[in-house]
């Protein structure tokens, strides 16, 4: 072979070892950093895929330092590099060629005649540091397509809204059903009711959030009922002045105020009458309508019906307390058909129970001291976390005054006391004061 | 000064041939050391000396009265005793009296003043006379009574001795140790070579060794090694190995007192370069290095107390060092190691 053809082949294979070895240098110094790189991008890789963020951006930061690894470490290993002479030296060495290759650079001897196939000169010892980079990208495999079991927020175990919010919903979805009220109040709490189920479920049973919902269902539960008393004022309002416009009742025009008041407050109030109903109301208290009497009975039955069917919402949502429903027990009082009732009454024309409902008066000689007077619920099937099951008053608390008490914390004072009494109060000694002072100080 | 030109191929295929002839007038002295002839003639081209260690009787005279024949060089044998004065060996002021009656000291040369000089058992002399070899050694010259006198050239000292365990011998002071270029060992013959000693030896009878070299073929033949080229590369390897060799310097030189002299190193590489024209090569190599590594590091190279009691030697010192120091300076990567080539 030529000794052109010679040097070249002995040269381009010195080219080709340095090549391998400084790769290998590469390799080592770069293989932990990958590793490491690797990690965390698999990291922030998994963690942006559970919090179903931008990956993308975890990718160039993953290409960016692995570039500025690549070339750290190619830095780094600069003084262990080989050149085209080391590695000559070196395959002359191994392959045992009498320095030849260094006598022909220095070109006091011929390049030795090529190899036919020139055995490897350097074999892998140890494979660490390409473990190390699959070690990293099996990381960076695994952060990338790992299966998200259990954490992904639809796949969740749905939270059941506070008890109180749901009755709300359901008591405003049955409003809407039965078109017994205006649906532009309705939307109104519907969208408080909204505004408080948006709210984040970690936040669905804080203290603010059952407050807030509790307030909202009592709120919507008065203005039903304020509902429902209109149209019962309204219906008796309406037949008041039909009976005095038949000459069989004593009101004339006072009836027809009572009607005009009674239209009023069915369209002020927080949950305003169903327009339609409002309107023919209108129509019949202004007497232009040319109703027929049939008509007028049709519509007061109407409005009775409406305010037993805003009742029985507000009853079946009912927390607690029973709202009277038509049989179950309203019995008519001592006060006749058109005055409340004081004290239980004789059930209905149903016969249902007897229980008196719980009511409000300023009469101090109502108060039946020393005797517990209660009301109990019963029935628990639609009872929900957080409802009144019974009350009672009238008697006494039994406290005992003797009662040992465990031991409190620093600051704790608790002590016995009657009802409605303070039992114990957070007050802290002097002695923590001082200390608390110092510590802040 | 100017680097010397390369040798030919011609010049290096009659160097070859040459060298190959003088070898082959040794292997009719002895049997079956190729080996031993091959690093004596390596040593000679060096231009250095050589000591041979051995047993009796395995015939180290017979290999130096041999190589004397065939050099056809003038050769002096001293037989060294426990007596023998150093004068007896590099000559004595003897006073003469001359035409007109005046009495003068003249020098009368000793046996020293020759090509080669065969010191038969140089261990059983004094240290004081084996130092008288000291200057003729190193500087090829001899001063006695104030005058300098040269000594022949070309100039070698071919000793043997025997094991210094042996009763009655003394230790080569490591001065004079230093300036063997080689010390060899002759070990004993094989069963075969035994037979054909049996065969084809008689006692009394030695074996007739016909001259293969001039002196100026010698001459040319050592101006030859000087042209020799020595790659930078395996200059490098010889000074690390012998760097190594010292203590505290490598793992290989564990057990070692003191380590081998720059002189070594230029030992080794004349050495190298010799073995390289010796084989046709106009270079020496790293294969030329590590051939000649034991014979010339292994006598330089003191151990220290506690190695000599666990039974570590010089040549497995050596050993250590040329399997623990790479051709290649640069180290490989953790990762790679050479592969094995058959």
């Amino acid at each position: 072979m030529a000794p052109a053809a010679s040097r070249q082949f002995w040269e381009s294979s010195s080219a080709r070892l340095a090549a391998r070895i400084n790769l290998a240098v590469w390799l080592e110094h770069f293989g932990p950093w990958a590793f490491g790189v690797c990690s965390a991008a698999a990291v922030a890789v998994y963690a942006l895929r559970r919090q179903a963020g931008p990956e993308h951006w975890a990718w160039v930061a993953l290409v960016l330092a692995a570039a500025g690894a690549a070339g750290l470490a190619w830095r780094r290993g600069r003084a262990r590099r080989y050149a085209a002479a080391d590695a000559r030296v070196l395959l002359e060495s191994v392959l045992r060629l009498d320095t030849r290759l260094s006598a022909a650079h220095d070109g006091v001897a011929p390049w030795p005649a090529p190899h036919r196939e020139l055995p490897p000169v350097v074999r892998w010892r140890s494979l660490a540091a390409p473990g190390w980079m699959l070690g990293g990208l099996a990381l960076l495999a695994l952060g990338a397509w790992a299966p998200l079991a259990g954490s992904r927020p639809d796949e969740r175990p749905p939270v059941e809204k506070p008890p109180a919010l749901a009755q709300t919903e359901a008591m405003l979805q049955e409003l809407s059903r039965l078109e017994v009220a205006d649906p532009a109040s309705l939307e109104q709490l519907e969208a408080q009711t909204r505004e408080l189920a948006a709210r984040p479920t970690e936040e669905q049973y804080t203290h603010s959030a059952l407050e807030a919902a509790d307030t909202l269902r009592d709120q919507a539960m008065a203005a039903i009922q304020t509902l429902a008393r209109g149209y019962d004022g309204a219906a008796a309002a309406l037949g008041a002045r039909e009976e005095a416009a038949a000459g069989t009742g004593p009101e004339g025009s006072a009836g027809g105020g009572r009607l005009a008041a009674a239209l009023d407050g069915l369209r002020s109030g927080r949950l305003a009458g169903h327009p339609e109903l409002l309107k023919s109301l209108a129509a019949a208290q202004t007497g232009r309508s040319g109703m027929s009497r049939e008509q007028l009975q049709q519509l007061q039955s109407r409005l009775n019906q409406a305010g037993a069917q805003a009742r029985g919402v507000a009853g079946a949502a009912g927390a607690g307390a029973r709202m009277a429903q038509p049989g179950e027990g309203t019995g008519e009082g001592e006060g006749g058909a058109d005055k409340e009732g004081k004290g239980p009454g004789r059930g209905g024309v149903n016969r249902g129970r007897g229980d008196a409902p719980l009511t409000m008066t300023l009469d101090p000689s109502a108060r039946q001291e020393g005797r517990i007077e209660g009301v109990a619920g019963d029935d628990f099937s639609r009872a929900s976390l957080g409802d009144l099951t019974g009350t009672e008053r009238g008697g006494a608390h039994e406290v005992d005054p003797n009662r040992a008490h465990g031991s409190g914390a620093a600051g704790t004072v608790a002590g016995p006391a009657r009802g409605g009494d303070a039992v114990w109060v957070d007050r802290l000694s002097p002695g923590d004061r001082a200390v608390l002072r110092e510590f802040f100080k | 000064m100017p680097p010397p030109s390369p040798l030919t191929d011609a010049e290096l295929a009659s160097a070859s041939a040459t060298l190959g002839k003088l070898l082959d007038a040794l292997d009719l002295v002895l049997f079956g050391q190729r080996e031993l002839t091959e690093l004596v003639v390596t040593g000679i081209l060096a231009r250095g000396h050589i000591l041979l260690e051995g047993l009796p009787g395995l015939g180290k005279t017979e290999l130096v009265k041999g190589l004397v024949r065939a050099l056809a060089l003038e050769a002096r044998r001293v037989q060294f005793t426990p007596d023998l004065l150093p004068g007896d060996i590099t000559g004595n002021p003897v006073l003469q009296e001359e035409a007109g009656g005046r009495r003068v000291f003249v020098f009368q040369r000793g046996p020293i003043f020759a090509n080669i000089l065969l010191a038969d058992e140089i261990n059983r002399a004094s240290p004081k006379t084996q130092s008288a070899l000291l200057e003729a050694m190193q500087e090829r010259r001899v001063t006695a009574g104030g005058e300098t006198h040269a000594l022949p050239e070309p100039f070698f000292v071919l000793a043997t001795q025997n094991p210094i365990e042996l009763e009655g011998t003394y230790p080569l002071p490591e001065a004079q140790l230093d300036r063997f270029l080689f010390k060899l060992e002759v070990r004993r013959n094989a069963p075969d070579v035994l037979a054909r000693i049996v065969l084809h030896r008689e006692i009394g009878v030695e074996p007739a060794v016909p001259a293969v070299l001039a002196r100026e073929d010698l001459a040319e033949l050592l101006g030859a090694v000087r042209r020799v080229h020595m790659p930078p590369v395996v200059a490098d390897y010889i000074a690390r190995l012998v760097n190594a060799s010292h203590p505290g310097e490598s793992a290989a030189s564990a057990g070692v007192r003191f380590g081998a002299s720059p002189r070594a190193a230029l030992a080794l590489a004349a050495a190298a370069k010799a073995r390289g024209l010796r084989l046709g090569r106009p270079h020496a190599s790293f294969e030329d290095v590590q051939a000649v590594a034991v014979p010339v590091l292994a006598h330089r190279i003191l151990l220290d107390h506690a190695a000599r009691l666990e039974g570590v030697t010089a040549r497995a010192v050596v050993d250590r060092l040329l399997a623990d120091v790479p051709a290649q300076a640069k180290p490989l990567p953790g990762s790679l190691a050479t592969a094995k080539i058959a």
